[in-house]
């Protein structure tokens, strides 16, 4: 048997289909501000590979930063391993650098943009 | 878009969950309130792998997203009446380098796309699928329903080629929809998650 195999990934270029967001999961308009970045270092406190959305905890290095524990969304597995993470890019007790769309109603999460590590390596993205 | 009346009709109060006029926390979408298959063509906008096989009477495509797949015979015609189904029933024959792919038979409760642009069980979709170069993958398509557009309409789609065809799992179930909604949307499950 003749078999043929093509492998694709969808692009954001070009006419997409209707009107499509590039972000699978949902729109994050109406949740975090994407006008707005905040930084903060700290220290990892959980790192879940999971879908929707792989989830970084972060506990501010300043002590009287408020809030102190912060909670990331990255994108998906799949999106991710094609970045180059995988389930053990992060672990609890790395101290890191994560920059993120803060959310619009002020809870402590975010969306995450990236990761940089003490020694200055980045997470890929 | 060239609304029936019926099409009107049926996107009031429904609420999308991506796009610019998205509302995440209160959205509608059959595929995220209810973890329902994302259906066709919708599929195809999830930002994850798809492979495409052929194979000397059938062309399959496999996606990554939630590990979904359909078959396509080629050089075959219809079932006489066929079933309406999440994924639909897919023919295909080749026209020179583009693979033309003819499908019928939806099931009229999935959105085409993330922003709620409805179809009926009359939804009738034509892909023309041709590599225009070594790294992309053009795919136009052509919809016809009478029921919810008042004339066909086309679309288009690029895709690049990945080198690394490894394809993984990237599964989303209802109870991944409670967890993350419960944990950074604050919404308290309406059943008990299984974590």
């Amino acid at each position: 048997m003749n078999h043929r195999t093509f492998t694709t990934l969808a692009v954001a270029a070009g006419a997409m289909l209707i009107s499509g967001s590039a972000l699978a999961h949902h729109g994050r308009g109406l949740i975090y501000d994407a006008k707005k970045e905040t930084t903060v270092k700290g220290t990892v406190t959980e790192f879940l590979w999971r879908n929707p959305h792989v989830e970084i905890g972060i506990e501010a290095a300043d002590p009287k930063a408020s809030p102190r524990q912060w909670l990331m969304e990255a994108s998906s597995t799949g999106v991710l391993s094609q970045r180059g993470w995988t389930k053990r890019s992060l672990k609890p007790g790395e101290v890191v650098t994560v920059t993120f769309h803060p959310p619009v109603k002020g809870a402590a999460t975010g969306d995450l943009i990236k990761v940089v590590f003490a020694d200055g390596r980045e997470l890929p993205r | 878009m060239p609304y029936t009346a019926w099409a009107r009709e049926r996107m009031k109060g429904q609420v999308g969950g991506s796009g610019g006029e998205s509302d995440f926390e209160n959205a509608t979408d059959p595929a995220l309130k209810y973890a329902d298959p994302l259906g066709f063509p919708r599929q195809y906008q999830h930002p994850t792998k798809f492979k495409i096989v052929q194979t000397d009477d059938h062309v399959y495509q496999f996606w990554e997203w939630n590990k979904v797949w359909r078959q396509i015979p080629l050089n075959k015609p219809h079932a006489d009446d066929p079933d309406n189904t999440w994924y639909g029933e897919s023919v295909g024959k080749w026209e020179g380098d583009a693979l033309v792919v003819d499908s019928v038979g939806f099931k009229d409760s999935t959105w085409l796309d993330g922003v709620g642009h409805p179809h009926s069980e009359q939804l009738h979709v034509v892909e023309r699928i041709r590599r225009v170069d070594a790294e992309t993958l053009r795919i136009d398509f052509t919809f016809e329903d009478p029921v919810a557009y008042t004339r066909p309409w086309t679309a288009q789609h690029a895709f690049r080629a990945v080198h690394d065809d490894t394809m993984g799992e990237t599964i989303t179930t209802m109870s991944d929809e409670l967890r993350y909604r419960e944990r950074f949307l604050n919404q308290k499950p309406p059943i008990p998650i299984r974590r």
